[in-house]
């Protein structure tokens, strides 16, 4: 638990902030479909209760067809949300194998797996999933987890290739080669403890894009139109005319909710960065000496500069002190 | 004469979670002009920190707590002290009044890009040329240091260990200095080449007239360049004197440990001793002198002295000073007899 804390210590305040919005969608992944307080897909036959304006009895109002707005955000958010999981997982998996194999093997197999790598790299990605979901039997969500994760492997790949490529080549893994240890050791004990900054960004952007191409391609129907995700639900307010009847409760929370997990993960990319990388937190971040903020590109700081110059609120305090009846100015500051 | 560079009660702290890492306390050392003044001490001693703590460049967990340093050079007008000036005026000083030459030429210029751009990168910074009169003068800056002008189109990989050790003194000197502090500038190279460089180093101090500050922990090489050394020891001035003095007539027990740690080039073959044990740990200075777990001639009395340094007894000159009061001349004789 301690372990934890300190970890959410050193967080910069920009993973804090994504940390919290990310932990209140996983939340409401969780939990949402227990909570919703209707069931999303029932049609309130009454006329009264369609496109109803938000209300106590509906928190976010109601669909063309009586449906709870709130109900249907809460189980459509585990959808979502779930599927980036799964495709994040699979495609970040697959970008390490084949990136850190095809650096560490060289040779062949490296030209082989570069040049299949290259090869999904170019292939337009929404256009092959628009095409193939024409084609496939289903739309649910498991053919879209297999063909987002079977095309967003390869930038992952390529960038891990890069960074094991340097990372092969320097001493501490040629000495660990000398002493005899196993291949697999050196990449999984060696390498990849060396790149988890790297993978972990890799998976989190990966996990942006999937929730990205998901909604997208559930706005234009490519999806399991019977299950609640944000996607579907953006299709629904748009094929119902949402926008044009001006029932924003309907169409803002599901886009909202997007944009929210989106930049969470943004700011959850920079804070790992940080968090992986040392030297980047130490020389980015200010320390606090005497109560004042000190940034590492900073003259050093001399005690006795920082005590006559104190910060602003220090400043205000002291002049309610005692001792400022000592000072050489006085409180109020130099009188000119 | 004034000196140069006045460095007064001088104290740099490490700010850690677990306490003050008192790395430099209360150290009073002064630079005349045109001198070499060695700084001595083992790894971890505070040279280092001594050095860029008077120039500001130490980074944020570094805090200066105390002292004050005087700088005075014949371009600026009255003796500024540099623990009072803020970050601009900072700026005008450094390169053109205090210039560094770190420690390894390797890391310190950057692979990509060719020598000539980096010089002039300091060149643009720190003074106000043309384009030619810049160019120019990164050609005259190479002769300075004897590599030919045609060098200036090369990458730092295509020159040698001592070339690049050599580039960046020419960059250290790039804007005239008055003080050029030398942070163990030979270290990673061979004795041959680190004797040239040396030989370089002594011959522009003589043509230009800077002051040189040389941090090594190699005292030997100290005693053949510097006209006085001053040893450091655990964050505090230990011993500072003429070098000849300190190679005759070592005062601290510490100083005759370091000298008798390497052989000498010349003279008959003895027996190197070494000092035992480890230096202590700076967040918790051991009262008195911090040399007392390892030195031979501790007495109860030496966790009370006052690390202050006074002259040595029996001494005709007045600038050898120590900060072992225990430890005379002629006690030394008794012990070794």
């Amino acid at each position: 638990m301690s372990a934890v804390l300190n970890v959410w210590r050193r967080l910069p305040p920009k993973a804090k902030v994504g940390t919290v919005l990310l932990g209140l969608f996983v939340l409401a992944a969780i939990i949402g479909p227990e909570v919703a307080p209707y069931d999303p897909s029932f049609q309130n036959p009454s006329p009264s209760l369609s496109m109803q304006a938000p209300s106590a009895a509906h928190l976010l109002g109601t669909t063309q067809s009586g449906q709870d707005v709130l109900s249907q955000l809460l189980v459509g958010i585990r959808l979502t949300l779930e599927l980036a999981l799964y495709v994040g997982v699979i495609a970040g998996f697959l970008s390490v194998v084949v990136g850190v194999t095809a650096a560490f093997l060289g040779g062949v197999w490296d030209e082989f797996l570069s040049l299949m790598t290259n090869v999904v790299l170019v292939i337009p990605q929404l256009p092959l999933l628009i095409l193939l979901f024409g084609f496939l039997p289903q739309k649910g969500q498991l053919p879209t987890i297999v063909v987002l994760s079977a095309t967003s492997w390869p930038w992952g790949a390529r960038v891990i290739r890069a960074q094991s490529l340097t990372i092969r080549n320097r001493d501490f893994i040629a000495a660990s080669r000398e002493s005899g240890e196993k291949t697999w050791r050196i990449i999984a004990s060696e390498m990849i403890p060396n790149e988890v900054s790297l993978i972990a960004a890799n998976f989190v952007n990966t996990v942006l894009y999937a929730i990205g191409a998901s909604v997208a391609l559930a706005f234009i129907g490519l999806a399991d139109l019977n299950s609640w995700s944000l996607g579907t639900m953006l299709y629904w307010a748009q094929s119902q005319q949402a926008l044009q009847l001006g029932a924003w409760w309907w169409f803002l929370p599901p886009g909202i909710a997007v944009a929210i997990i989106g930049t969470s993960l943004v700011l959850l990319n920079t804070g790992i960065d940080e968090l992986g990388n040392p030297r980047l937190r130490v020389s980015r971040t200010a320390r606090r000496i005497e109560g004042h903020r000190v940034w590492g590109t900073d003259p050093t700081p001399v005690l006795a500069e920082l005590a006559a110059t104190r910060g602003r609120v220090g400043a205000f305090l002291h002049s309610f002190s005692r001792n400022s009846l000592l000072d050489e100015t006085p409180a109020g500051g130099e009188l000119r | 004469m004034s000196p140069v560079l006045e460095i007064s009660d001088l104290s740099v702290v490490y700010r850690t979670e677990s306490g003050d890492v008192r790395a430099v306390q209360r150290v009073d050392l002064s630079l005349e002009p045109g001198e070499v003044v060695g700084l001595a001490g083992e790894s971890g001693s505070g040279k280092s920190t001594l050095a860029y703590g008077a120039c500001r460049l130490l980074r944020p967990p570094a805090l200066v707590t105390s002292g004050s340093v005087r700088y005075q050079g014949h371009r600026s007008a009255g003796p500024v002290d540099i623990m009072r000036m803020n970050a601009h005026d900072l700026h005008k000083l450094r390169w053109r009044d205090i210039s560094i030459v770190f420690q390894s030429a390797m890391n310190a210029l950057n692979p990509v890009l060719r020598v000539r751009d980096q010089l002039l990168d300091v060149i643009h910074a720190h003074l106000r040329l043309s384009r030619e009169e810049a160019a120019e003068k990164a050609a005259t800056l190479l002769d300075l240091v004897g590599i030919p002008r045609s060098r200036l189109r090369s990458y730092p990989h295509e020159l040698s260990g001592g070339m690049r050790q050599r580039v960046m003194i020419a960059m250290a000197l790039a804007a005239d200095p008055e003080i050029v502090i030398m942070d163990e500038p030979t270290t990673a190279l061979d004795v041959v080449v680190q004797r040239d460089i040396l030989a370089q180093i002594v011959e522009l101090k003589q043509t230009l007239g800077f002051a040189i500050l040389f941090i090594t922990h190699d005292l030997s090489l100290l005693l053949e360049l510097a006209d006085r050394i001053a040893i450091m020891y655990a964050g505090q001035l230990l011993e500072v004197g003429a070098a000849e003095e300190i190679k005759r007539e070592p005062a601290h027990p510490y100083t005759r440990g370091l000298l008798n740690s390497f052989p000498s080039l010349r003279g008959p073959r003895r027996e190197l001793t070494g000092i035992p044990g480890s230096p202590p740990d700076l967040r918790y200075p051991p009262p008195g002198c911090p040399f007392v777990p390892r030195c031979g001639f501790a007495i109860p009395a030496c966790t009370e002295v006052d690390m202050t340094l006074a002259r040595v007894p029996g001494q005709p000159d007045a600038r050898h000073v120590t900060a072992c009061p225990i430890v005379s001349l002629s006690s030394t004789e008794e012990v070794a007899s």
